[in-house]
């Protein structure tokens, strides 16, 4: 009642707001500023910090899969992903998965019970645009942002008129894909409606490496059906107004398939969500006003019919945010913001008891630009009132980028972040601690952007190094009388490199890109978390030292190769690292042909087949999970405007 | 140790075989043998490790006595394959060692000498405990699919073969040989239980089912042939209280003579009872602490033996009578390797520790 009373109240704050900027607006001359106004919190304030933008062509190509297959190609993330079709996460920068933030539309989806959201259930059809933050980021962004965020949105494209896309995959291991979408936009209104299905028995064959006879053997239990829809509508009112709405509902069932080492599984998962989100964006002459609310609300199920175990869980979340832009100078710009999320989420683990937690948070940045906007300075800062009790500690980021020359960029950033306790954390019947601190972490970075080009070939780079250190990290661990508690004891130092390099040639014969992408992560535990712990001075569990990615492509005209290759280094699965699981690479292929016909060409039919593990490689992700030799997948999309 | 009494029998058949071989068919019965006869892997301490639930392979580690050396995962290093998902107990009987793999539903056989496997026994559902009946015949409890449809498998052990399931209560674990019968716990598995079957070896059926306390989960016999069952009580509702208690039987009438009351339900991970060389004093772990109990005494001890200082997750507790040591497996965060704590079983003092794979648990062989 209290949440919803407060959203009310920020709603109305807002509503009366832009009528005193209308007035007032009409009288400022129009000395726009508008493009720096329009811009995200995070493509304005980033300054200082490394952000990769997933190219708009591969998440064209990518219609059938999901967050974790892309990522895994098209970023130097390490994906933990426990198989094929089941649960994903990601790692950055070494921090654990519930570090990573991931914000859709500016909302945080991490899950308020357990901090993680699987990126398995995220199909790149959903969203336009995928960027991914290295580093902590919890002054723009607020709990959770400590390794770094993944940013998934979706974008209004006014005056296309009315467009129809199908597209349908049919791949190895029984994968069937299908998405429709309508969408129909004018120039001062769009509406789009996008139904998605996919079906999969992911019945593939995998040596079992646990056995004398390494025998072939198929993976039981592991059939995936998922379907959803998306709708979205955008509105310009006047010249200053847009107003967004998207709702975006998905059910997905799972089977959860055993692990090599044991004989069978007869375990299902189900998730379902329903997500809504309102965006309200006013644009004057040297200020924005944006009012955000979002509504979750999202239901877990999880069945082992072999021990009679059904666990349900429950959560919803509220979250209202308004936040103001002023361009004060045209060298200096503020914005100041309030956050407000209600938590509320309900398990038999609590013993079937419901918890809610209110938060509030206060954030505020100042961007200035000094000498012929050569140096960018931006400072940021968060607090957060939690419960009306619990002050988390201010979280401020100070980052600074320099323009060497028109070639190279040099960077630097420095931040404070947090994550406050799960409800797991908090309240898991037994061995929940209400006592729990959040955790706390100082990152910094430095880094080095270069461009060049030479006639027809254009090269860039771009090189981080960045230390991050982990206090009061939250982890689970056994007690003497039998139960597991968490507690505020683990300390990670963790540092490493970045490298990005991308060559790319353009002739009349067509296309040519090549892409290196290079991490180095060393990230250990600093603190005995036990006596005699062997774990000290350990690389963290399954966080490779070294991760390359590589990518070539050609495109000429209508076609399009594209090969990936992924070496993913050893990754320690012990605490003491007794034990690991060796390196391995991998390779996938994309073919792809499109033909255009119909006025103006735009009617279009785009073929294309893609070739997963192409050399074959008998590797595991997670220890004791298989995961599928070579396969293929073959998708024909239809759009039509 | 609730092993002892299986290898005593074992160990007193084997006696009994040899003798008879060897006097009836063998000119050289008067040579001595050599020195070294005994079997690698029968002469140290076998010892359980679970490995990470859900994610990692279970082990056996050997301490060899002698040489005061510990060889870890040596089953996986000699067949090129692991056992499985949590390796719940390890036994040797027959000159032939029996690796329980819980998860993975099945029993090894494997070679006293080189560890090398011979033979498995599959058809199992969520087995716990191996304990050799006869020359040919031995028990395997289980918890079945579901954790609730318990029973032994009678293994017919020239082929591997199960012959036999003789139903039982909820959670068919731990198992003790007491002259023809075998004393089987049933614990609940995923579900409650309080009882303890009785099975006639010989006509393969429950004579008796024995009401003790809520999850006996630990069984020794003691100087006066009695049966002590170590029960946790009933954990698993607030509003019906009962304490774990070590409940002292009678083998020939059944009835429970003797019930001590440990004041509080028993949450720890692993509930383990075991006896000294004479049997006359039993050792358990409650709280984290373990315990020394005279079995005359019919009042609980109050002041720990062994105060648990120095172990972060106790998780098994084993008597090893060629030492006269305790052996208490501390599973410290169950994702890295443990280790086993040897302590002084007469002044409670601590000796060593052995390090040894991830999760160790007291479901131990102690050889001769």
């Amino acid at each position: 009642m209290k949440q919803t009373l407060l959203c009310g109240l920020l709603l109305i704050c807002f509503v009366v707001f832009t009528k005193a900027q209308t007035k007032q607006s009409a009288i400022d001359s129009i000395e726009l500023q508008t493009v720096e106004i329009t811009q995200t919190r995070l493509q304005q304030f980033h300054t200082g910090q490394s952000v990769q933008t997933l190219d708009s062509t591969s998440l064209q190509y990518a219609v059938s899969q999901n967050l974790s297959d892309i990522l895994e190609e098209n970023s130097p993330l390490f994906v933990k992903t426990y198989g094929l079709g089941s649960l994903a996460s990601a790692s950055i920068r070494g921090a654990g998965s519930a570090h990573t933030a991931i914000l859709w539309n500016g909302f945080n989806l991490q899950s308020s019970m357990n901090g993680l959201l699987d990126l398995a259930l995220v199909p790149v059809s959903t969203t336009d645009n995928i960027q991914v933050q290295y580093g902590g980021s919890s002054a723009l962004f607020g709990s959770g942002a400590i390794g770094g965020v993944i940013h998934l949105q979706n974008q209004a494209n006014f005056g296309q008129g009315k467009t129809a896309n199908f597209a349908q995959t049919i791949g190895s291991f029984g994968k069937h894909h299908q998405s429709y979408t309508l969408d129909w936009s004018e120039k001062k209104w769009q509406s789009s409606l996008q139904y998605y299905r996919q079906k999969a028995t992911n019945d593939f064959t995998y040596t079992n490496t646990t056995l004398a006879a390494k025998p072939a053997q198929i993976q039981q239990n592991a059939a995936l059906k998922q379907e959803g829809i998306l709708q979205q509508n955008y509105l310009k009112i006047g010249e200053k107004h847009q107003l967004g709405l998207q709702f975006w509902y998905q059910t997905t069932d799972r089977e959860i398939p055993p692990i090599m080492l044991a004989a069978s599984s007869k375990s299902k998962q189900s998730d379902v969500f329903y997500r809504t989100a309102l965006n309200w964006k006013s644009i004057y002459a040297n200020r924005s006003l944006e009012a955000r609310f979002a509504y979750f609300y999202e239901d877990l199920k999880y069945i082992d019919p072999a021990i009679h175990l059904v666990a349900r869980n429950h959560s919803k979340a509220l979250i209202a945010e308004v936040e103001h832009k002023w361009q004060l100078s045209p060298n200096l710009q503020w914005q100041v913001g309030l956050n407000h999320t209600s938590d509320y989420a309900k398990t038999d683990g609590y013993e079937g008891v419901g918890f809610n937690r209110n938060r509030t948070s206060l954030f505020t940045t100042l961007k200035t630009q000094i000498g012929a906007e050569r140096l960018h300075i931006v400072w940021s800062s968060r607090g957060e009132v939690v419960d009306n009790k619990t002050l988390s500690p201010i979280v401020p980021a100070l980052g600074m980028e320099y323009n060497l020359n028109k070639n190279l960029l040099l960077k630097a950033h420095i931040s404070r972040n947090y994550r406050l306790p799960t409800f797991n954390d908090l309240y898991w019947v037994p061995g929940g601690n209400s006592d729990l601190k959040a955790e706390l972490a100082w990152n910094q970075e430095l880094g080095i952007d270069g461009r060049f080009s030479i006639k027809d070939l254009k090269a860039s780079f771009l090189l981080n190094v960045f230390n991050s250190n982990i206090k009061d990290w939250i982890i689970w661990l056994p007690s003497n009388n039998g139960v597991y508690s968490p507690s505020n004891l683990q300390e990670v130092w963790s540092r490493g490199l970045e490298f990005k390099g991308e060559l790319q040639k353009e002739t009349s014969k067509g296309l040519w890109k090549a892409n290196l992408l290079y991490a180095y992560t060393h990230t250990t535990n600093q603190k005995p978390r036990f006596l005699n712990d062997k774990a000290v001075g350990k690389q963290l569990i399954y966080v490779p030292l070294n991760t390359t990615k590589i990518g070539l492509s050609y495109t000429h005209k209508l076609l399009k190769i594209k090969y990936t290759h992924q070496l993913i280094g050893k990754r320690y699965t012990n605490t003491d690292n007794s034990n690991n699981l060796p390196f391995y690479q991998l390779g996938n292929l994309l073919l792809a042909k499109h033909f255009c016909w119909g006025k103006n060409k735009s009617r279009l039919i785009n073929l294309q087949l893609r070739i997963n593990n192409l050399w074959n490689e008998d590797y595991q992700v997670i220890a004791f999970r298989p995961m599928p030799l070579r396969n293929w997948e073959l998708g024909l999309k239809l759009a039509l405007k | 140790m609730n092993f002892n009494n299986n290898i005593f029998y074992a160990f007193f058949l084997i006696f009994i075989l040899c003798l008879a071989t060897s006097c009836g068919e063998d000119d050289d019965c008067c040579v001595l043998p050599p020195p070294d006869e005994t079997p690698l892997y029968a002469k140290g301490v076998l010892i359980a490790n679970e490995g990470q639930f859900g994610s990692g392979s279970g082990s056996v580690s050997f301490y060899d006595r002698e040489q005061n050396v510990v060889e870890n995962e040596i089953f996986s290093r000699v067949n090129t394959e692991a056992l499985g998902s949590n390796v719940q107990s390890v036994n040797i009987f027959n000159d032939n060692i029996y690796v329980v793999v819980n998860g993975a539903n099945k029993v090894v056989q494997a070679d006293t000498e080189d560890f090398l496997l011979k033979g498995t026994i599959t058809g199992l559902e969520q087995p716990r405990f191996f304990l050799g009946v006869e020359q040919d015949i031995s028990y395997v409890s289980q918890w079945g699919a579901d954790g609730v449809t318990a029973s032994v498998a009678v293994i017919q052990m020239d082929n591997l073969s199960i012959i036999d399931e003789i139903a039982t209560p909820a959670g068919a674990d731990k198992m003790l040989l007491v002259a023809d019968k075998a004393w089987v716990l049933c614990s609940g598995g995923f579900g409650r239980e309080k009882k303890v079957a009785v099975i006639s070896t010989i006509k393969s059926e429950i004579l008796a089912e024995i009401e003790v306390r809520f999850s006996p989960r630990s069984i020794v016999r003691d100087a006066n042939g009695k049966v002590w069952v170590a029960c946790l009580g009933n954990v698993y509702d607030e509003n019906d209280n009962e304490n774990g208690a070590l409940i002292r039987i009678n083998p020939s009438t059944f009835d429970v003579e003797e019930t001590l009351d440990l004041g509080a339900t028993v949450q720890d991970f692993n509930f383990d009872l075991v006896t000294n060389s004479d049997k006359t004093m039993l050792f358990y772990n409650f709280g984290g602490v373990v315990y020394r109990q005279p079995i005359e005494e019919s009042t609980v001890q109050t002041t720990p033996f062994i105060d648990g200082t120095n172990i972060v997750s106790l998780y098994g507790l084993g008597f090893d009578a060629a030492s006269n040591y305790l052996y208490i497996s501390d599973a410290k965060d169950f994702a890295s390797d443990g280790e086993v704590q040897r302590y002084d079983a007469d002044s409670g003092a601590f000796i060593d520790v052995l390090n040894v794979k991830v999760a160790p648990n007291g479901n131990s062989f102690f050889g001769e």
